[in-house]
């Protein structure tokens, strides 16, 4: 009786560790669990610093209404470029660094699957507001850019951490409000950016990253 | 109790063969190359795994060329896809037997 006891332990816990190994390789195959916090809180301050800088350069204060001097919307166009590739290489960066740590590939099918599915909204979205812009018409830049870009942190979702959703939400909600707000779009611009990828990052780097370390 | 190990199937027996399986059940498709990287199997290890799998119609072979290099992906069968969650679904069954 007690030999088959320990015979039944036994298979059980062999079928617990092969059941957690299934798990696991479902997930890493699947979803690229390697995003670092630091990649949010990075994005965040680069955000507000772009604000800043946009901030002092606009004569009459934060609101880029349709009252934006043409000759500034290129400088201002230059300096988001500059802010998006600044923020995405300093998110790979983290990540990378991250990955090396846990000694995972950074770049698996799972990563290219997500990068295409980030790729085809974000276009998307450039376009409209490209579309914007060369009509002249900057009310609804702002909100256009944190809606494409809340659509496409939700449309990812499935391929990482899903409480990344949770920031696309937050974001696409932030893109609705500015649209009733379009003089305020500098500060929607750096609370969705800014504050919202900031409070993700830490959330992120609290719940996942701080144990790892 | 005995009936549970009984349907197991021998042929997942391995942690690689339940790895690669596992993978291809979320996956379209995977090539050799990232099965590779998750598995943490040499090539000549993966390879005669992935070809047992094969010779049991449990998955699907697709051999492909990226620019110059041959790039094979494998997919899960239907039958493939049965045995598999039959076999989980008795693994479950050995946890929940004992308490």
């Amino acid at each position: 009786m007690y030999l088959k006891a320990l015979f039944m332990t036994h298979h059980k816990e062999e079928s617990l560790q092969v059941l957690a190994d299934i798990k696991s390789i479902m997930d890493r195959s699947s979803r690229v669990l390697s995003l670092s916090g630091w990649s949010g809180i990075w994005a965040g301050l680069v955000a507000l610093l772009a604000t800043g800088i946009a901030y002092q350069k606009l004569d009459n204060g934060p609101f880029i209404g349709a009252r934006v001097p043409t000759a500034f919307i290129n400088e201002l166009l230059i300096l988001a470029m500059l802010t998006l590739v600044v923020a995405v290489a300093g998110a790979f960066y983290f990540s990378y660094r991250k990955n090396k740590k846990q000694g995972q590939v950074t770049f698996n099918a799972a990563a290219r699957k997500m990068i295409i599915s980030m790729c085809i909204p974000m276009l998307a979205g450039g376009w409209m507001c490209g579309a914007f812009l060369l009509n002249e018409d900057f009310a609804y830049v702002v909100p256009v850019m944190l809606i494409t870009y809340g659509l496409t942190l939700i449309n990812s979702s499935k391929y990482t951490i899903s409480d990344i959703r949770w920031l696309g939400l937050f974001e696409v909600l932030t893109g609705g409000l500015a649209f009733l707000k379009p003089e305020w779009q500098l500060y929607f611009w750096a609370f969705g950016f800014g504050a919202l990828h900031i409070i993700y990052g830490f959330i992120m780097w609290n719940k996942y990253d701080r144990k790892g370390a | 109790m005995r009936k549970e190990l009984d349907q197991l199937n021998k042929i997942f027996d391995s942690r690689i063969r339940i790895g690669i399986m596992s993978a291809l059940i979320v996956n379209e498709s995977i090539n050799f190359n990232d099965l590779k990287a998750l598995m943490d199997a040499t090539d000549g290890n993966l390879a005669s795994h992935l070809k047992t799998l094969e010779e049991h119609a449990f998955i699907r072979v697709e051999k492909g060329f990226v620019g110059r290099k041959t790039n094979t992906t494998y997919s899960i069968t239907a039958e493939g896809e049965t045995a598999f969650r039959s076999h989980i679904q008795a693994l479950e069954k050995i946890i929940k037997n004992l308490h």
